[in-house]
Formats: C-alpha cells, sequence, structure tokens
C-alpha cells in the first residue's frame, strides 16, 4: 500500500516537473543537483549512485604500516610546514608505537623515526607536540644504542617543557642513562631535578636512591650518606635496630630487596669515610647514632668483606665492639673480625684476634661477670685456644732453621698452649691429638726426651692408646725421639739415650707385634746395639728378626747378616764372620753397591785368619790362606798384600816352586803395584836358587829396564841377567845382553872389558864367526887404547885382556902373514909379505908392550917364528924357470944371504924371550924359545934349560 | 575562494613573465614593421607577377564548417588544403582562402574542384558532407579569379560547391559593397582571422598600392571572440546568464560560505550555470554550503589549517543524524565532480571531500576507496605534468610551429595537439603530453607569444623569398636590399628563438602552478588515509 502511494507521489512530481513553464531553461548547478540523489519525504526521487549509498560501521581496521606509508609519501610531497609537520610527527610515532608493539628493535625502522623527529624539531622548532615528540626521539635513540643522543633529548624536553607531563618521567630517564653512562656528575643535578619535584612524584624514591649512588660514584661519600640515611629512615621498620635480617624479614620481600641495596651501598659508602674509626668519630662528633646504627656497622663490614678488604672489615667489628663493649653482640662482631682476618689470609691479625677473644670472653673474664659464658663463646675459645697453639705449632714449623731460638720458643709455646686446652678442656673431643700435637711440639722444640717420655704416654699410658690407631706411629715416635736425643747426645747420655731407645724399640716389638716397621725398629734397635758395643745383643736381635715369619724385606735382612757378620768380626771369630759375609755376599744383587764393602770385610776376615796361622807359626796354612783371600774375593783391595804375604811364605818355606808361582803370578797381576819390584827381586832369588839361571837372567833383564832403580844396581842386574844367559847356555841371548852392558856401562872398565871378552869368546867358540871375534878384540884394544896410560892395579884385569886380545891380533896377523907364499915374481910378492909380517909385528909389539910376562914372551916368540918363517920362505921361494945347475946354485946362494938376516932377527927374539929366564920368568914361550935356538943354533944352544923341570914344578 | 587565489597567482604570474620579456625585448614589432617594409621594397624591386589565374574558396553555409578542399587545373596536380577549426570559422565568417594563383597559358582550361565541411555539433562523428564542381575557364589576356564557395543547397540538408569566374577590379571606391566584397579584402579578413597578421598586413600594403584608398578590414581574432566582455558592461544576470555572472556568483557563494552563510552561499552557487567554467567550482562550494553554519552562527570546526582535516570551510553544529543528512546532501553535487578534468582544483578537492564524507558517515571503507582513488588520480596527473614538464626541457612547445612554412597548414601543428576531450582516463602515453595545452592557449600573453612568433616566422619566410628573387637581378638596388635582409635576418631569428622560449616558460610555470595544486590534494588525501589507518592509534596517545 505504501509502495503503491509512494509510486504515485513520485510520478506526479515527474510529471509536473517536466511541466514546468518556461521554455529551454538554462542549466545551472541548482538545476543539476536538484533532483539527483535528494530525497522528498523520506524518498529518493531518483535512482541513487551507490555512492550515496554509504555502508555505514564498515570499518577499516588499524593498520599502522599502511598509515606511516602515507605519511612518508606526503613527505616526499612539498606540502605546508604544518602538515609536514604532522606528517613527520605520525610517521614517527607510529614507527615508535610499532617497535614498542613488536617487542624487537627494528634498528631501521627506529633510526628512520629518529630521523623524522629530529626534521620534525628542526623545521618546526614551536609544534606544540615537540615535548612528545623530544621523548619519543629519547626513547627511539636509546633503543639503537645512541644513548647520549637520546640523554640530549631527554634534557631538552626537561629544559624546554619543564611544565610537561612527559618531564618528570623524561627527567629520569635522562638520569638513568647518565648514570648508565657513568656520566654521575650529570645525573645527580637530573636525579636532583627530579627530587625538586617532590615526593609525590612516583620517580622520587628511585631518584633518591639513584641520587645517592651518583654521589657516590663521584666518591662524594659524605653527600651520599645524607639521602641514603633518609632511606632508610623512612624504609626500615621502626623502632631501634639491631640485627639486618630480623629488620629486613619485618618488611615485604621488595621492599627489603630495596632496603638491602641501600645498606649495602651506605656501607659502602661509610667503607670510603673511613670505616670503622670513621664512624665511631662521626657518631661521636653527632653526639648520637640513628636508631640503624648496629645495621650500619654490620653493612660496613659486609660492603667491606664483600670487597675483599678483610682487615677493614675486622676493624669495623672491632670498632663496633670498642664503642659498644658490653654489647650483647660484641662477641659476635669480635668472631667476625676473626672471620674476616682468617678470609684475609691475615695470620698475625688472626691470631691477635684470637689471643684477645680467648682473654676477653674465657670462662671468668670481666665481660660475663656473673653471667654464664654462652656455648657458642666458649666454643670459639676453645677453638680459639686450640688455633692459638696449632698457629705457634706451625710458624714454628715454617720458620727457618737458623731461626732456631725463635722455632724452639713457637714449639714450646704451642705446646704450652695444648697443654692449656686440655687443662681447660679435659673432655676435649681431640684430647688424644692434642696430646700427640703436644709432644710433637715438644719434639720439635727440642725437649725430646719430654716428647719421647709424651710420645710414649700417648702411645700406651693414656686410656684406650694401645687400641687407638695412631698408637704405633705415636710409638714409633718414641722410638725416634730416643733416636734423635742419642744423636744429639753424647757420651754417656749418648749411650743412655741409645738405651732407651733400644728398650722403646724393644717395647714397640712387644706390644705392637704387628707394627708395619716391627722388623725395621729391631733392625736399628741391633744396630744400635752393635754401635753401643754389644755384638752379642745385637746378634741376638738381629737372628730374632732373621728368623721372623714372614721373612723381613730382602734390604733387613741384608743389613741383619751384616749386623751379624760385623758382630761375629768383632768378637775375632773371623772363620763365621767369613760364612756370614759370604752368606749376605749371596744375598746381594749383583750390582748392589754394599757388594764391594761386604766382599772387602769377606776378605778382611780370610787375611785376618792368615795373619793369625803365621802368628801361630803355620807358614804352610798362612800361605795357603793368604792365597784364599784371592780366591774368595778376587778383586780385594788387600789382595795383593795377601799375594805377596803368601809368596813370602813361600820363600821363607824355600818352596821355589810355589814361590815362584806365587810372584809370577804377583808379577802378572799387580805389575805397577808398589811391591813389584821387589817380587822381581824375591823371583830372580828363587830363580837363581832354584838353578833357573835363563829364569833368573830373564828376571834379572826385567830389574835391568827398570828405571826407578839406580844406575849401578840396574848394571848389576845386567849383568848378572847376561852372565846368567851365558850359564844358561843361551849364547845369543847371552851376547845380546853383554852387547847391551858394553853400550850402556863401559865403564868400569875391567867389567867392561870382561864382557867384550866374553863376546869374543862367544863369536869364537859359539858362534864360530872370526869377523866378530876379530871385532871385539880390535874393540879390546880399541877400549883400552881409549883407557889412560901407565900401570895401574885397578886396570889390571883390563890390560891384560887387552893385552892378550892383542896378542891373539898379532898372532892372527903372523899366520897370516906367513900363509902368503912368495911367488914369482919376487919383487911383488916379497913386499905384501913383509908389509903383513909388519903389521901384524906391530900388534905383537903393543901386546908385549903392556909388561906381562906371559904376553910379552908369547909376543916375542911370535915375532922370532915370523922372522924365522920369512926366511924360510925366502930361501924355498919359486926358482925362476930355465936357470942352469950353477945359475940354480948361485941364485940358491943368493937366497940364503938374502933370508939370513931375517933368520939372525929370529934368533934374536928367541934370545930376548930366553932372556926373560934371567928375570925368573919361565913359561911355555920360553921354552919354545929355547928349543927354536936350539933348532936354529944347535951349538949355541943345544942343550936344554936345566931349570925346565923346576919351573914346569912350580907352574 | 583558495582555489581562486591560486589561480589569480598563477595569472599574475604568467603576466610577470610577460612583462619582464617586454622590458627585456620590445623588438618584435619592429622587427617585424622594419622586415615589413623592407619585404614591400623588395616587393617593389622584383615586381612581383600578377597572376593571371587566382583560386579562392569560401563558405556561405553558417551550418556547417569547411574542412577540406582539392582544385585540379587540367592534369596538373592537384591542390589540397585542410582547414583548422579557427579557419573554418574565418571562412564562415566571410573570410576567403586564396587557395591558388597561378600563370594560365590563354586558352580553355578545366577546372575540377571538391570540398568537405561537417556540422557544427563536434559531437557528431557522421555529420560529413562532401560537394564538387567541374568548369571549363577561358583564359585570356586579362586575369581570372576563381571563387568557390561552400553552399547550402535549395533543399534541406543538401550542399552543393559553388564556382564564380569573374576579373577582379583595378581600383574601387571603399566605401562600396564591391569593394568589401573584393576577394582580395575578404583573403586578407581570412588571414587576419587566422593570425596570419604579417600576411594580411602584407597584402594589405600591397594591395593599398594598387587601391591608395582601399580601408583596412576590422581586425577579427580569434583571441578577440573568446575574450568575454569586461564585467561592467554586462547586463542583469537574471536576464542574460553569462560567464561573467557565473563567475560573479561562483565567488559570491564562497565569500558568502566563508561568512558561514551557507544557504545564501548554496543558492548564489545554485545559480552558476552547468556546463560551465564554473560549474566545477560551484558543485564544489554547494557542497560545503549545505554543510555549513546557515545564517551566520559560530563554526563547529574553524576554519584553521589543521592537517589532515579535510574541510576548510566552516561546519555547523549538528546532531549526528543530521550531520549524516546534511553529508549525503553534500555528496550530490560532489559526486558531480567525479570524472571531470583532474587538473581542475574543484574537482581535485571534491575527490578528497568525498573520501572525507564517507569517513565522517562512517563508511570507512568506501572512503578508503575514495581516497585511494584519488591518490591514484592525482598520482597519474603528477605523473602527466612531470612527463611534460620533462618533454618540455627537451622540446620546446612551439618548435613545430615555424618548422612548416608559414604557407601550409602549420596551425594544424597546435589544433593536432590538443589533449583528448577526456584525456585523463587515459594512460599515460609515448604520445606528447598536451592536457596542459588548452588551458594554455586560453591565456592571452601565451596567444600574444604564439601570435608574434608567427608574424617573424612569417616575415622571415617572405623576406627569404625575396631575396632569393632579388639575387637574380643585377640592380645596386636590389643588392642593397639584400644586404638590408641579411642584416634583418639574425634579429628575426632573435626574437622567433625569444618568443619560443617566452612560450615555454610560460608552459612551465603553467605546469608548476597545476603541479602545486595537485600535490597540495595529494597530501590532503594522504592524511586523509593515513588517518583512516593511523584512527586507532591516534586515540590512544594523547
Amino acid at each position: 500500500m505504501n509502495r503503491r502511494h509512494a509510486l504515485l507521489v513520485l510520478l506526479a512530481v515527474a510529471l509536473a516537473a517536466r511541466g514546468a513553464p518556461g521554455a529551454d531553461p538554462v542549466a545551472t548547478v541548482g538545476s543539476t543537483t536538484e533532483t539527483n540523489g535528494l530525497e522528498r519525504n523520506g524518498r529518493f526521487v531518483v535512482r541513487t549512485p551507490s555512492i550515496l549509498r554509504p555502508g555505514i560501521d564498515q570499518r577499516v581496521p588499524p593498520n599502522a604500516l599502511a598509515a606511516i606509508a602515507q605519511y612518508d609519501r606526503i613527505l616526499e610531497i612539498p606540502t605546508s610546514a604544518a602538515n609536514r609537520a604532522e606528517a613527520l610527527r605520525r610517521a614517527a610515532d607510529l614507527r615508535v608505537q610499532r617497535a614498542d608493539i613488536d617487542g624487537e628493535i627494528n634498528e631501521p625502522v627506529l633510526r628512520r623515526a629518529i630521523a623524522l623527529y629530529q626534521a620534525l624539531l628542526r623545521e618546526s622548532p614551536d609544534h606544540p607536540y615537540n615535548d612528545r615528540a623530544l621523548y619519543q626521539l629519547a626513547r627511539a635513540q636509546q633503543a639503537v644504542g645512541e644513548v647520549d643522543a637520546a640523554i640530549a633529548s631527554l634534557q631538552a624536553l626537561g629544559q624546554r617543557y619543564p611544565q610537561s607531563i612527559r618531564t618528570p618521567d623524561g627527567v629520569f630517564r635522562a638520569a638513568e642513562l647518565l648514570f648508565q653512562r657513568n656520566r654521575f656528575a650529570e645525573a645527580e643535578a637530573a636525579y636532583r631535578q627530579v627530587l625538586a619535584l617532590g615526593p609525590s612524584t612516583p620517580y622520587f624514591a628511585p631518584a633518591q636512591y639513584k641520587f645517592g649512588w651518583s654521589l657516590v660514584r663521584q666518591e662524594r661519600y659524605a653527600d651520599a650518606t645524607a639521602p641514603f640515611f633518609a632511606i632508610l629512615d623512612r624504609e626500615l621498620p621502626p623502632g631501634t635496630l639491631e640485627d639486618s635480617q630480623q629488620a629486613l624479614a619485618a618488611l615485604p620481600p621488595a621492599r627489603a630487596d630495596a632496603v638491602r641495596d641501600v645498606l649495602n651501598v651506605t656501607g659502602r659508602a661509610l667503607a670510603a669515610l673511613g670505616g670503622g674509626r670513621g664512624l665511631n668519630e662521626r657518631f661521636a662528633q653527632a653526639g648520637s647514632e640513628p636508631r640503624f646504627a648496629t645495621l650500619l656497622y654490620a653493612a660496613l663490614a659486609a660492603q667491606l668483606l664483600e670487597r675483599q678488604r678483610h682487615h677493614d672489615a675486622a676493624e669495623v667489628d672491632l670498632a663496633f665492639v670498642e664503642r659498644h663493649p658490653q654489647h650483647p653482640r660484641a662477641p659476635e662482631f669480635e668472631a667476625r673480625a676473626m672471620a674476616a682476618y682468617q678470609q684475609a689470609g691475615s695470620a698475625e691479625m688472626l691470631i691477635a684476634a684470637k689471643r684477645r677473644y680467648v682473654e676477653r670472653y674465657a670462662p671468668g673474664s670481666g665481660y660475663w661477670g656473673s653471667a654464664t659464658p654462652s656455648a657458642e663463646v666458649m666454643t670459639t675459645v676453645r677453638d680459639s685456644l686450640t688455633d692459638l697453639a696449632r698457629h705457634h705449632h706451625a710458624r714454628a714449623q715454617t720458620r727457618a732453621d737458623r731461626d732456631g731460638e725463635a722455632r724452639r720458643r713457637d714449639f714450646l709455646t704451642a705446646a704450652d698452649g695444648y697443654a692449656r686446652a686440655l687443662a681447660l678442656f679435659p673432655d676435649h673431643p681431640q684430647a688424644a691429638e692434642l696430646a700427640l700435637a703436644q709432644a710433637d711440639a715438644l719434639f720439635d722444640g727440642g725437649q725430646l726426651e719430654a716428647a719421647a717420655r709424651q710420645y710414649e704416654r700417648a702411645a700406651y699410658a693414656l686410656p684406650g692408646s694401645r687400641t687407638a690407631s695412631q698408637s704405633p706411629a705415636t710409638a714409633l715416635a718414641a722410638v725416634q725421639a730416643w733416636q734423635r736425643l742419642a744423636n744429639e747426645s753424647s757420651g754417656a747420655a749418648k749411650s743412655a739415650a741409645l738405651k732407651e731407645s733400644v728398650r722403646a724399640s724393644l717395647q714397640l716389638a712387644e706390644v705392637f707385634p704387628t707394627h708395619p716397621q716391627w722388623a725395621l725398629i729391631l733392625t736399628r734397635a741391633a744396630g744400635d746395639l752393635l754401635a753401643g758395643n754389644d755384638p752379642d745383643g745385637a746378634s741376638t736381635v738381629a737372628s730374632r728378626v732373621l728368623a721372623a715369619r714372614p721373612p723381613a724385606a730382602a734390604e733387613l735382612r741384608q743389613q741383619l747378616l751384616g749386623m751379624v757378620a760385623d758382630a761375629r768380626y768383632r768378637q775375632k771369630r773371623f772363620a763365621d764372620a767369613e760364612a756370614a759375609y759370604g752368606e749376605l755376599l749371596a744375598l746381594l744383587p749383583a750390582n748392589d753397591a754394599q757388594r764391594p764393602p761386604v766382599a772387602e770385610r769377606l776378605a778382611a776376615a780370610v787375611y785376618e785368619q792368615a795373619l793369625a796361622a803365621r802368628a801361630a807359626g803355620d807358614l804352610a796354612g798362612a800361605a795357603i790362606a793368604f792365597q784364599r783371600v784371592g780366591v774368595r774375593v778376587p778383586d780385594a783391595a788387600i789382595r795383593a798384600a795377601a799375594d805377596y804375604d803368601a809368596a813370602s811364605a813361600y820363600v821363607e818355606l824355600q818352596d821355589w816352586t810355589r814361590a815362584a808361582d806365587s810372584l809370577e803370578a804377583f808379577r802378572t797381576r799387580f805389575p805397577e803395584h808398589a811391591l813389584a819390584l821387589d817380587a822381581e827381586k824375591k823371583l830372580a832369588l828363587v830363580y837363581t836358587r832354584n838353578s833357573q839361571p835363563a829364569r833368573a837372567a830373564e828376571v834379572f833383564g826385567r830389574i835391568a829396564q827398570h828405571e826407578t832403580l839406580s844406575t849401578d844396581l840396574r848394571r848389576e842386574a845386567l849383568w848378572l841377567s847376561a852372565n846368567d844367559y851365558r850359564r844358561a847356555g843361551d849364547s845369543r841371548a847371552a851376547a845380546l845382553q853383554f852387547e847391551r852392558y858394553v853400550d850402556r856401562y863401559p865403564q868400569p872398565l875391567d867389567q867392561a872389558q870382561q864382557a867384550r871378552r866374553h863376546l869374543a869368546d862367544i863369536a869364537s867358540s859359539q858362534l864360530r864367526d872370526p869377523a866378530r871375534l876379530r871385532f871385539w878384540l880390535q874393540s879390546i884394544v880399541d877400549a883400552d887404547g881409549d883407557a889412560p896410560a901407565g900401570p895401574l892395579a885397578a886396570d889390571a884385569l883390563a890390560r891384560r885382556i887387552a893385552a892378550e886380545a892383542s896378542l891373539e891380533l898379532g898372532q892372527a896377523g903372523a899366520a897370516q902373514a906367513s900363509a902368503l907364499r912368495l911367488g914369482l915374481p919376487l919383487e911383488k910378492s916379497l913386499p905384501m909379505r913383509r908389509t903383513a909380517i909388519e903389521r901384524a909385528l906391530r900388534l905383537l909389539d903393543r901386546a908385549a908392550a903392556y909388561g906381562l910376562a906371559d904376553v910379552t914372551t908369547a909376543a916375542t916368540h911370535e915375532r922370532a917364528t915370523v922372522w924365522r918363517a920369512f926366511a924360510r920362505a925366502i930361501v924355498q921361494s919359486e926358482r925362476p924357470g930355465g936357470l942352469s945347475a950353477e945359475a940354480l946354485e948361485q941364485y940358491q946362494l943368493l937366497l940364503e944371504e938374502q933370508a939370513n938376516p931375517f933368520e939372525e932377527k929370529a934368533m934374536q927374539a928367541h934370545e930376548t924371550n930366553l932372556a926373560y929366564l934371567r928375570q925368573g920368568v919361565w913359561n911355555e914361550w920360553v921354552r919354545k924359545s929355547s928349543l927354536a935356538l936350539s933348532e936354529i943354533a944347535p951349538a949355541r944352544y943345544g942343550k936344554n934349560v936345566r931349570l925346565e923341570d923346576r919351573y914346569d914344578a912350580m907352574h | 575562494m583558495n582555489r581562486l587565489l591560486a589561480l589569480m597567482a598563477a595569472v599574475l604570474l604568467t603576466l610577470g613573465s610577460v612583462l619582464t620579456y617586454a622590458a627585456q625585448a620590445a623588438a618584435p614589432e619592429t622587427v617585424i614593421g622594419e622586415a615589413l617594409a623592407l619585404d614591400l621594397a623588395a616587393r617593389r624591386l622584383t615586381g612581383a607577377p600578377q597572376a593571371g589565374f587566382t583560386v579562392y574558396i569560401g563558405s556561405a553555409a553558417s551550418d556547417r564548417w569547411l574542412r577540406e578542399v582539392w582544385v585540379q587545373v587540367d592534369r596538373q596536380p592537384m591542390t589540397r588544403y585542410l582547414f583548422s577549426q579557427a579557419e573554418s570559422e574565418a571562412l564562415r565568417s566571410g573570410g576567403l582562402h586564396l587557395l591558388l594563383a597561378d600563370t594560365l597559358t590563354p586558352g580553355q582550361h578545366r577546372v575540377r574542384a571538391q570540398a568537405a565541411a561537417v556540422g557544427l555539433d563536434p559531437r557528431r562523428n557522421d555529420d560529413r558532407s562532401r560537394a564538387q564542381v567541374e568548369i571549363v575557364i577561358d583564359q585570356g589576356e586579362a586575369p581570372i579569379e576563381l571563387e568557390l564557395s561552400w553552399a547550402t543547397a535549395a533543399y534541406v540538408g543538401n550542399t552543393a560547391l559553388k564556382a564564380a569566374v569573374r576579373q577582379p577590379t583595378a581600383a574601387a571606391d571603399p566605401a562600396s559593397a564591391v569593394a568589401a566584397s573584393d576577394p582580395r579584402l575578404r583573403a586578407i579578413r581570412f588571414l587576419d582571422a587566422t593570425g596570419r597578421r604579417y600576411r594580411a598586413e602584407l597584402a594589405f600594403r600591397q594591395l593599398q598600392m594598387t587601391m591608395p584608398s582601399v580601408e583596412r578590414p576590422l581586425r577579427v581574432t580569434y583571441s578577440a571572440a573568446a575574450t568575454p566582455a569586461s564585467l561592467g558592461s554586462a547586463g542583469p544576470c537574471e536576464a542574460a546568464p553569462s560567464l561573467s555572472c557565473d563567475r560573479i556568483n561562483a565567488t559570491l557563494g564562497y565569500t558568502l560560505l566563508d561568512q558561514s552563510q551557507g544557504l545564501k552561499a548554496a543558492e548564489a552557487f545554485r545559480r552558476v550555470r552547468a556546463p560551465g567554467p564554473y560549474a566545477t567550482a560551484a558543485l564544489l562550494g554547494l557542497g560545503w554550503a549545505l554543510l555549513a553554519p546557515p545564517d551566520g552562527e559560530a563554526a563547529a570546526e574553524t576554519a584553521a589549517e589543521q592537517p589532515g582535516r579535510a574541510s576548510r570551510h566552516p561546519l555547523r553544529t549538528m546532531p549526528p543524524k543530521e550531520r549524516d543528512a546534511a553529508i549525503r546532501a553534500a555528496l550530490v553535487p560532489w559526486i558531480e565532480l567525479i570524472g571531470r578534468d583532474p587538473t581542475d582544483p574543484a574537482v581535485q578537492e571534491g575527490l578528497v571531500a568525498i573520501a572525507w564524507a564517507l569517513s565522517t558517515l562512517g563508511a570507512q571503507v568506501q572512503a578508503q576507496d575514495y581516497y585511494n582513488r584519488a591518490i591514484s588520480q592525482l598520482t597519474e596527473v603528477l605523473g602527466h605534468i612531470d612527463k611534460a614538464k620533462a618533454e618540455l626541457a627537451t622540446t620546446p612547445l612551439l618548435a613545430g610551429v615555424i618548422a612548416n612554412t608559414p604557407s601550409e597548414a602549420w596551425h594544424w601543428y597546435l589544433a593536432d595537439r590538443l589533449p583528448d576531450p577526456r584525456w585523463w582516463v587515459l594512460p599515460i602515453s609515448a604520445a606528447p603530453e598536451t592536457f596542459h595545452l588548452e588551458a594554455l592557449l586560453q591565456q592571452p600573453a601565451f596567444r600574444e607569444r604564439l601570435m608574434t612568433l608567427r608574424d617573424l616566422h612569417e616575415a622571415k619566410a617572405s623576406l627569404l623569398e625575396q631575396r632569393a628573387r632579388l639575387t637574380t637581378l643585377a640592380s645596386p638596388d636590389a643588392g642593397a636590399r639584400v644586404a638590408d635582409i641579411d642584416r634583418l635576418l639574425p634579429a628575426l631569428d632573435a626574437g622567433i628563438a625569444e618568443q619560443i622560449g617566452q612560450a615555454d616558460r610560460l608552459a612551465l610555470a603553467q605546469l608548476l602552478a597545476i603541479k602545486k595544486q595537485t600535490q597540495q590534494t595529494l597530501v590532503e588525501a594522504r592524511f586523509g588515509l593515513a588517518q583512516l589507518y593511523d584512527r586507532v592509534a591516534e586515540v590512544t596517545t594523547p
């Protein structure tokens, strides 16, 4: 119905419009828009474009990115300052908001925002939203790390817009950032600016706290205490406060944390203001202290402790005690001071503090009055006492040896301390340990006897000590104390201490048979007994250990065997000692260092047996025993002596063979030995005595080369060697030695000429070497020729030898001359023979010249013989061929005539010889000359000399 | 109001540049005058031969624009001419176009002519007609004039091409009707009407030589016809609405709007004719007037410039329901602006106002759509502007004017360049940007530069033609004239360059003015869109 009505109206209106008067009306804005979408009576007149039916409540969701994009685009377009400012502001704001929402720092975005804000502030310095822009700018700058720039922005906010609602927040943030940047003076000013806004601002409390902090960081500690005290006074529970924990426990946790922080930093400030002394002075000057003063002391000390300033912390605690000596927490503060010293590792201070603590709070001190000390304090006193003793003990132990006296004093002080602790607290749970410590201190303090007795007490006497685990060690300590006492004593005291040591050892062995060092201790005891000249006792103890099962360690067994052997030796039971040493040696490993000395001891034991046999007159037994030294201990030091002694014994026994063997062995084994030469001499003697000239010659030869001997001895030895060789029939060796002799020892001449004579004889008889014979004969002659002329009694032998040599040479020359045949042509052969005769005659003359009757006569006889033979040779010389008988006769006559003078000379010579008869000389040669004369001139000399028989008989 | 101020500023800027030019180089008229004198002197020496056979064409039909004509004599090459709108109008107002001036051998000649014309309604592309005529002339000793004329035929809708042959008169009484209809005078009128001032003056001076008493026809130019009559001389707007009335009403409307006289302002805006040059401004103002306080009371929002607020005009305090209704009412004139020339300030503001209105109504999705459309369109306009600027920087706007010889239809150069009627809906193409040309041609200063350029160009061409003839003569006078011409040519060239540069500067100034306006609107659109997105965030922050 309504719709139809509407249509009718519409139609009517339309018709009316068409029928309006006024032809061809001018089209205007009015006519164009009149019917266009306008509604009348709630109806549209014509069809409405869709745009005129807006979709209400079609919301576009907020889209910061899209908005930013638009603002950014606006900024690209030149436009009015206001537009630009607005676009800058929103483009920046939205970016910062996005960063807030995202929670991530999108640095490029924030940097863009910063640039935008900066552009806004630069281009529109009076923009009404610039306080917000500065604030947001700072946020963005901080977010990208441009903290200084952020600070500057926030400071600008505070300066330019003091009334802005953002200013408190902004300035506080600036202060915080400045603080973070360590720009404390500026931070202080900014915090002060916030504080100036009054307590109503929510930033007041944090600003006050940080204000104090910024003063602290500027080291303006005195200024800083004011805000901190104010905070503490405000925040802490009411009333006087003695205990931080209690006070803080009364606060809500968050506030308690804050107050704890303030207490900490206040402590830090107070620490810088002179620590405990400073605080005392401050309160003394003020005449009063805040109600939380005790907390301040505690905080200060805690702060100092935290900064490792233990001494200062302790000083604070002590300062508190000083100001409040009777304060119920005084022992606690004292204890804390000790703890601080301990943490500091400040032993001296700690000890001093402990000493003081003991003095102040030990039972009966003034602090307690009639009150009973608390268990806690008692424990501390006891521990302090013990610690003091231990301190002295430890200090003594660390002292250098040169601080002997101080060291000793410390040990004794420690011992006293232990004793005091034991006395004060008899039920001390560590009584045994303290007793032991006391003994140790005594020991180290040089009170060895007291220490030893304290050890023995601790080991045996204290209740239950025999079963206590440390007792064996303590017992050992006692033994060691005695031993040390013995070491450091002398004379009777030493003996006494040793006896105590042995006693203690035996006691230990008795009480603790399973002591791990049982065998060792007894071994030591055996040693001590031996040292104490009690070989019997030592032997007994040692044997006991050796017999123990399980057997003692090899090393100990060796020691014990050694002791047993030594004891036997000491008892002069050398054969037993030899057996014991032998046993010991068998135990020792091949490379054991003990082997050589033990072997020496063994050799000594054997040697001692040999000596004993010799002393008893049993030379043979002694010789065998001496030799056994080398058998048992081939490389013993005394072996040389033993071997020599053995040889000597054999020599003495005239057992040449064994003696020679021994000496030869000695000589070979010890060629460098001091007795080697003596051994050689003995050996020469032995060979000589045993008729072994060759061996003797050899030995003499060696002796002759011994350069340490005198020249005479060596010459004598060489002479003996040559003669022994000669005697032994070894011509060559003899010749060699004689030649050596002649060569080395031309004087004395007698022996030298004898040697040459021997050489000549050897050449003649043994070697059959005429040339050598002649050489040596000539050598004799030459040696004599060199000798001083004149008849010397001393040289008699030598002259004779020389004379005989000349004679022999002359005889040889004569024989040679006589062998020359006078052949044709005579004038040639005759002078040759004559020259040979004259040479022989010169030698014969020389022999005759010595004036020795037999030689002279032999020479003269030879002279006569030469001339006679010459004469005969002339007569019987070869006849030229073709001579007639007459001529031959004539020639015969001529020859006889020529030979006659030589016949005469022969006669004269014989006559000369015969003339010696008158001097009482009658010998073979005289006789031969007389025979020759009788043969030559029978008329004159044809009768025998009547004295011939007499002379023969006399010869 | 602001848009008007902006426009005035642009005009002042343009005038300023013109004045600056005048002070610097007042020479063009002098140079042209010298050229003309020289041209005439040269022509006296060369004794330009009198053509034996002359063909004119004109139009006698008032309902048609003559567009094209072809003429062929015997088997000689065909002569063809295309008429610009201005030339068509000049023909329609009695001008004659000298189509052909030739010398024919004595005897008979066959002349064929054909013409084409279109209807007056430019929106009708099918209203096109053709006519042709063929005659035989007998060329004797005396010159012959042939006048072709497009005429409406006897029966309705038919047209015909008429040909009239006669002999030119040597001297005529200027006051006589004969003189007034003298083809030579009508040809001068045609040249005057089509802006070929130099050629017209030259023709008139030459005619004066043969007819000393002849008078210069009244100069009726296109620009003179387009210039509105001054404000004071206008009749009552109620009786005879005019452009001036529209301007007065639009201006009045904005003044009243600023005074919060919403009702009166709306009335003033409604009186503005539509379509018309002031229609867009009035449509926009009407919308705002419907939202303004009706009768001078205080506005809910001040006109203070607040960034991102679309409304620059006072808004009245209204309950939400009434406000919504008022906005819907305002949307009615505003949607008329959609699709119009986006360089128009009113159209631009309308784009933003529509989006703002939708947003205010709560239709945010639509508002977003319209903001985006506005942004897109304005951005595209800026693209056109930038392209135009770039082209201007590389190619002088009027380079084509002097590229052709003046005798050819050089005016097509500009005609061809006029933009498509709805160029803004087309994408930016490779073709040169010309959207600003129409408005530029409306500027008297620009038109003056164009005319002066044509004069200089024509003078130069004419002098060069005379110089070529003078060089064939051996007389000393001819040599002296050649020297004179050579001396003057550089001044002509300088003048040409100067005019081209001036025109470019005017074009650039206009482009920049449009750009600034467009950018301003674009900023507003973007603010509006940004605030759609930014809305919640803005609320949460103080």
